[in-house]
């Protein structure tokens, strides 16, 4: 630590954006049922979360970061600094009427920076995928009317919407933090779909282009040194979206160009007020922690071409474990996590909700004093086969580092 | 510390990059959520719009630039008497023959160049007459119409049989003909091209009246068609036969037809077209002659009362060459270039799209069956008359790249008397 260098941690930062800037190229998802809306909800946590059931409204920085609510950052310690970004890689397997795909994506996860400077409040800034859309629909035929033949129709989306988001959390007293986040959610989403018949094509491109800004409070409040309650309200917003048109065709060996439309003003998006809950408690080095989320979509009053969206509840619990935090030895230091998590979705097709039941397995190992290295493996199912719908088995592996130092202190030994 | 972390996070790096570049493998086939798409795009094939035929013939087309004398005479069922005689001016790049020469002969080389309309099996005849006037054109060019006043005995008569395949065909000219024009050269009386035209204006080579065999094709170039002087000299010791020879300057090939009795008679000028209709169902098309099928589609603006919010994506006109006008001596062309033409039947411009012009092919597929169509793609032609404004009377010709220099004939029969083998089939789009 004596040895740190501030240029290092430069070095590390322009090479995880660069690594972001990388990633966007790339889909988060392969979904199908990213076909809907602003595609779907990225599933990405920090630190130790994943591994939780993606619990942690009530959790503090103990170990790294914690999105989940705002008011986390107040309990980083004094005058430390954390650096915590990602990997996530999805291994979807897809089956539906007489349907069974494989699908892998691999990407970024998360960039933040966390600080504390001297105890009283934290702050956070972090890079993240908020939605992913990526989906491809490759060879699907049709007749042509009045004719014997048939074209094919191809149809593939990609991108999403991100979010820069800053955490601001303040200790009220000993028992009680609060805390405070604005983000920027920003992003497009591309659908090309092209029709090939013998001898010529058209291409639809649209891009949409979202951004919007949304607030959240959150509150921590600890009982008697024992338990732990967390609250967080995420309030509505409107996305403003504006889209690109390209309409192209090619006949005759030729390419013309049909239609070329820019910043075509399309329908808001909402995003509908979220409230969530959490508890937890330790016994001895057992964490236990549960989590509740509610979305309200319903009162949105928007619907998808083949779905209305309604109200979306995730229950989540999660349960971690250290031998001895302090010990000398590196495995009784290591950080065993476990969790579950229903998400009932918000997307409801035929009277069916389009659910997610999750199960995770993960670890914190720890590099050096402070920092950690996340490994968490989930499990998840879903949708369901019947009618037109998809069933998806989504294995996630992530892979998250946190880095963490204590900065302003050093300068006081200097 | 930091420098193992910087290991990591290389290493993490480095792996993230490899299994991202891994990944993507493009698959075939993927229809997992086909369900969900709210794809509207439909495909119509459509071949109801209606295409109307005419012919035209152009005031005059442009031979002199051909490449190609065309000769001969014969009795076409569909367009009539065809006549072809070339007219030519001669020159020569040095006029200087030793000054102890004597002719011997004259003889005008006609080099075949293997193109041959109609039956060669016919005994024919070449005339071959002085010209009275010099060639003259007010453009630089000559066509098909242009008139040279020639001398009504000819210089010499030819009757042969055509043979195509060989290398020339040689007409011996009459011995004081050659003389003057050798003296005159020898004794440099004729020094310059001005100096030999005072002499010879030039010759034509026309096709015997009562002739009904093929018309035929020779070479322009100087190494294939030239006037050559045989001589001597009698001084040498060794009497070597010399040459000396004259090669063309300009041509042109004074094409026409006798229409009289046939549908085509009705056609007084380049802005009259004859409906297929008012003739038996046919159109027709002729190399040299200026004869071309006006081609429209007036329904076409109705396809946008299916939608106005859609593209077309192939148009393909067939066309059903009449079967009884093409044969092994009277072939179809192969490829056919898309022309425009204007209200007044000049022509307008030629198709083409970003990539190239466009060409419309013969597809000999059932040839055993005589099915044989031209397919012609009008997608092009029928973008720009869906788009332009103002709204033209602009139509569509077909005419081959060697239109000027051949007399081949197409005829098209129209959709009613091909039974609708002739049509347009057009693959619309409809992407709301």
């Amino acid at each position: 630590m004596l040895y740190m260098n501030k240029s290092k941690n430069l070095i590390i930062c322009a090479m995880a954006f660069g690594l972001f800037g990388f990633s966007q190229s790339n889909n988060l998802t392969g979904s199908p049922y990213s076909l809907f809306g602003l595609g779907v909800e990225s599933n990405s946590g920090t630190g130790r979360n994943s591994g939780i059931g993606n619990t942690g409204i009530s959790l503090d920085s103990d170990y790294g970061l914690n999105l989940y609510n705002s008011a986390a950052f107040a309990s980083l310690s004094p005058d430390e600094f954390i650096l915590d970004f990602g990997g996530v890689s999805e291994f979807v397997n897809l089956s539906g009427n007489d349907i069974s795909e494989q699908k892998s994506t691999y990407n970024f996860s998360n960039i933040s920076i966390g600080f504390n400077s001297d105890g009283k409040y934290g702050m956070g800034l972090t890079l993240k995928p908020s939605t992913s859309v990526g989906y491809s629909l490759v060879g699907l035929q049709s007749n042509i009317e009045g004719d014997n033949e048939q074209f094919t129709t191809n149809i593939e989306g990609s991108g999403g919407l991100n979010e820069a988001r800053l955490d601001y959390g303040r200790k009220i007293n000993d028992n009680l933090n609060i805390g405070i986040k604005a983000s920027y959610l920003f992003g497009k989403i591309e659908e090309t779909e092209s029709i090939v018949t013998t001898s010529s094509y058209l291409e639809v491109s649209e891009t949409n282009y979202y951004r919007g800004a949304q607030l959240g409070l959150g509150l921590q409040y600890n009982l008697l040194d024992k338990h732990d309650f967390g609250f967080t309200v995420d309030f509505p917003t409107v996305l403003n979206g504006t889209k690109d048109i390209i309409i192209g065709k090619y006949s005759n060996s030729a390419y013309t160009l049909l239609e070329e439309t820019v910043d075509e003003t399309i329908d808001d998006f909402y995003i509908p007020l979220k409230l969530g809950f959490g508890y937890s408690t330790r016994f001895k080095n057992l964490l236990l922690s549960a989590d509740y989320n509610k979305s309200f979509w319903s009162t949105t009053d928007q619907s998808d071409a083949i779905g209305d969206y309604v109200d979306q509840d995730i229950y989540s619990i999660g349960a971690a474990y250290t031998i001895d935090r302090t010990s000398k030895k590196f495995w009784k230091r290591v950080d065993f996590r476990m969790g579950l998590n229903y998400n009932s979705g918000y997307l409801e097709v035929d009277d069916t909700k389009i659910d997610t039941y999750t199960a995770s397995l993960g670890m914190g190992i720890p590099i050096g004093r402070r920092s950690l290295l996340n490994i968490s493996y989930s499990l998840g199912k879903k949708g369901t086969t019947e009618s037109i719908l998809i069933q998806e088995y989504v294995n996630t592996l992530s892979i998250n580092l946190s880095l963490s130092d204590l900065w302003f202190q050093k300068r006081k030994f200097n | 510390m930091f420098k193992s972390y910087l290991k990591l996070f290389s290493v993490i790096v480095i792996l993230i990059v490899a299994i991202s570049c891994s990944a993507d493998a493009e698959e075939d086939g993927l229809s997992a959520g086909e369900d969900f798409t709210n794809t509207d795009i439909r495909v119509l094939s459509i071949d109801t719009f209606s295409v109307k035929f005419s012919t035209m013939k152009f005031d005059s087309i442009i031979t002199s630039d051909s490449n190609r004398l065309l000769i001969g005479k014969y009795n076409d069922d569909d367009m009539g008497i065809v006549n072809s005689s070339a007219y030519l001016q001669l020159s020569s790049s040095t006029y200087s023959i030793d000054n102890e020469a004597i002719l011997d002969s004259v003889g005008l080389i006609l080099g075949y160049d293997t193109y041959y309309y109609n039956d060669t099996t016919q005994v024919s005849t070449l005339n071959v007459h002085r010209l009275i006037d010099k060639m003259e054109s007010d453009d630089s060019y000559f066509y098909n119409t242009t008139i040279t006043a020639y001398e009504t005995t000819p210089l010499v008569s030819k009757t042969f049989i055509p043979t195509p395949s060989n290398d020339s065909l040689s007409i011996t000219l009459p011995y004081t003909f050659g003389e003057e024009l050798f003296n005159d050269i020898r004794d440099n009386n004729i020094t310059d091209d001005e100096s030999f035209y005072q002499k010879l204006k030039g010759l034509t080579i026309q096709p015997g009246d009562s002739d009904n065999g093929a018309i035929i094709g020779y070479s322009t170039t100087s190494d294939n068609t030239y006037l050559r002087f045989y001589y001597t000299i009698p001084d040498e010791l060794e009497t070597d036969e010399y040459t000396y020879d004259i090669s063309i300057n300009s041509y042109y090939n004074k094409t026409e037809t006798d229409v009289t009795g046939l549908p085509l008679a009705l056609i007084t000028d380049q802005e009259y077209n004859l409906l297929s209709t008012e003739s038996n169902g046919i159109s027709y098309n002729q190399g040299s002659t200026g004869y071309v099928t006006k081609i429209e589609f007036p329904s076409i603006k109705n396809i946008y009362d299916i939608s106005t919010e859609g593209t077309i994506l192939e148009a393909t006109l067939y066309i059903e060459p009449n079967t009884a006008s093409h044969s092994d001596i009277q072939p179809l062309s192969e490829e056919l270039l898309l022309y425009t033409i204007d209200q007044n039947n000049d022509l307008a411009s030629q198709v083409s799209n970003s990539i190239d012009v466009v060409t419309g092919t013969l597809s000999s597929e059932d040839s055993e069956f005589n099915n044989i169509v031209y397919s012609i793609p009008v997608i092009d032609f029928i973008d720009q008359k869906l788009t332009e404004s103002p709204e033209t009377e602009d139509a569509l010709i077909l005419i081959s790249s060697d239109f000027n220099s051949t007399i081949n004939k197409i005829i098209f029969n129209d959709s009613e008397r091909s039974d609708y083998k002739t049509k347009l089939i057009i693959t619309y789009a409809i992407y709301e």
